[in-house]
């Protein structure tokens, strides 16, 4: 009783703050409220226990997204053209989100005692994982089970970080010094701040890495918090990580698809079935895979954040 | 036996009012920025639709698939985001100062 309780008031403040952040008159307030949002949805996804989701959410989907909204609501608050369409749309408007929301809540009723009858791929998950390599079974699905899906997402990573630097017209790590309006740099409370916390992110990152071989953890989590310890670096204004040559800062970005195609390959080539992990040494390839793929996402999601910025 | 009182129902109801509220955040707004801003808060509802059907058995273990699919789709909702505010601003560094 108390349980359902606690859900309920924590998914309503969901909804409720989730609205007050799509209130765009002030882009700055909406996106401070949609980190909030984020941080809350991370507690609603330990709720559902779903810890990794958790973490993944809270430093992706609330810290880097916000981080990206934040250095983006300077620039495009300024250019904004207000565009407000009249009272008889925003009715008409809200009165289909209205219509959409009852037509979804009636189709969950209807689907989902239905559908939960089936354990779903749970079961098949279960016995499987003694082979996996790990006793997590969400890593055991990310990088075992579906691990093409994961190739194939570390390639859609480097797709957006191309992406983005295209659209820059003088690339460099280091330009973030212009771009303060105090000659003087960072703000010192801002300086000593990431002086502090970019090591213990990097620890933290790397821990998460092996741990989620075990427990709650994993690629994407710790390769999240490395890349907030290479914004936090940017924000910095010295670029301490980025004492590396440019080009080879970038091409590490690599590391995670040519890990998995150097893998794919091998397996093809001593004759089982690509991506499959030969039974002693999953474990070990399965970590190794992790570690490539976390040093990616560390480097593309600080090169996202730094390519960005507008150019000059 | 999913009972009507497990609380995976709440989630799943949020998710859906979540989900229109963005819908209508996204049709009526007013800039780029705010429009990104609309499709994050939809991913996201999405997402924990997602996370209440991986609980559908509230008795049981989790459903460890529906949570790989979020995290992997939570990663790719960044990489969208990014290049999408790359592609606003350089557009309204591009038009002097208007975006639309």
């Amino acid at each position: 009783m108390l349980e359902g309780a606690f859900d309920l008031v924590l998914a309503s403040f969901l909804v409720a703050l989730g609205r007050s952040a799509l209130q765009f008159e002030d882009l700055f307030r909406a996106v401070v409220l949609y980190i909030a949002y984020g941080l809350l949805m991370a507690l609603a996804w330990s709720r559902l226990s779903a810890p990794d989701v958790a973490l993944a959410e809270a430093a992706i989907g609330a810290g880097v997204t916000g981080a990206l909204f934040l250095d983006a609501a300077r620039d495009l608050k300024r250019a904004a053209k207000e565009r407000k369409p009249r009272v008889g749309w925003r009715f008409a408007i809200s009165l289909l989100g209205a219509v959409v929301a009852a037509g979804i809540s009636l189709a969950l009723i209807g689907i989902l005692p239905e559908s939960a009858e089936s354990e779903g791929l749970t079961a098949r998950v279960g016995q499987s994982l003694s082979e996996a390599g790990v006793s997590q079974p969400v890593t055991a699905v990310i990088m075992n089970f579906r691990s093409f899906d994961t190739w194939l997402e570390l390639l859609v990573l480097l797709v957006a970080m191309s992406s983005s630097l295209v659209f820059h017209r003088t690339f460099r790590l280091h330009t973030l010094r212009s771009s303060w309006p105090h000659s003087s740099g960072p703000e010192p409370v801002l300086a000593a701040l990431a002086n502090v916390l970019t090591p213990c992110a990097l620890a933290a990152g790397a821990y998460l890495v092996f741990r989620g071989s075990s427990g709650p953890g994993g690629a994407f989590q710790g390769g999240a918090l490395l890349g907030a310890a290479g914004v936090l670096s940017l924000l910095r204004g010295r670029g301490e990580l980025f004492r590396l040559r440019q080009r080879f800062f970038l091409s590490t970005a690599v590391a995670g698809v040519v890990a998995f195609l150097v893998f794919s390959l091998g397996t093809g080539l001593v004759g089982r079935a690509v991506l499959e992990y030969p039974p002693g040494l999953a474990g070990t390839l399965l970590l190794a895979l992790e570690v490539a793929s976390a040093v990616s996402i560390g480097v593309t999601l600080s090169v996202l954040f730094a390519a960005a910025r507008p150019s000059g | 036996m999913t009972l009507p009182s497990d609380p995976f129902w709440f989630y799943a109801v949020a998710s859906a009012l979540l989900f229109a509220l963005s819908l209508r955040g996204f049709v009526l707004s007013p800039h780029a920025a705010a429009r990104i801003l609309s499709l994050n808060v939809m991913g996201s509802a999405i997402f924990l639709f997602f996370g209440a059907v991986s609980r559908r058995n509230w008795d049981r273990f989790p459903d460890p698939v529906p949570q790989a699919i979020v995290i992997t789709g939570i990663v790719v909702a960044v990489s969208s985001t990014a290049v999408a505010l790359a592609l606003a601003r350089r557009l309204a560094s591009r038009r002097g100062g208007e975006t639309g």
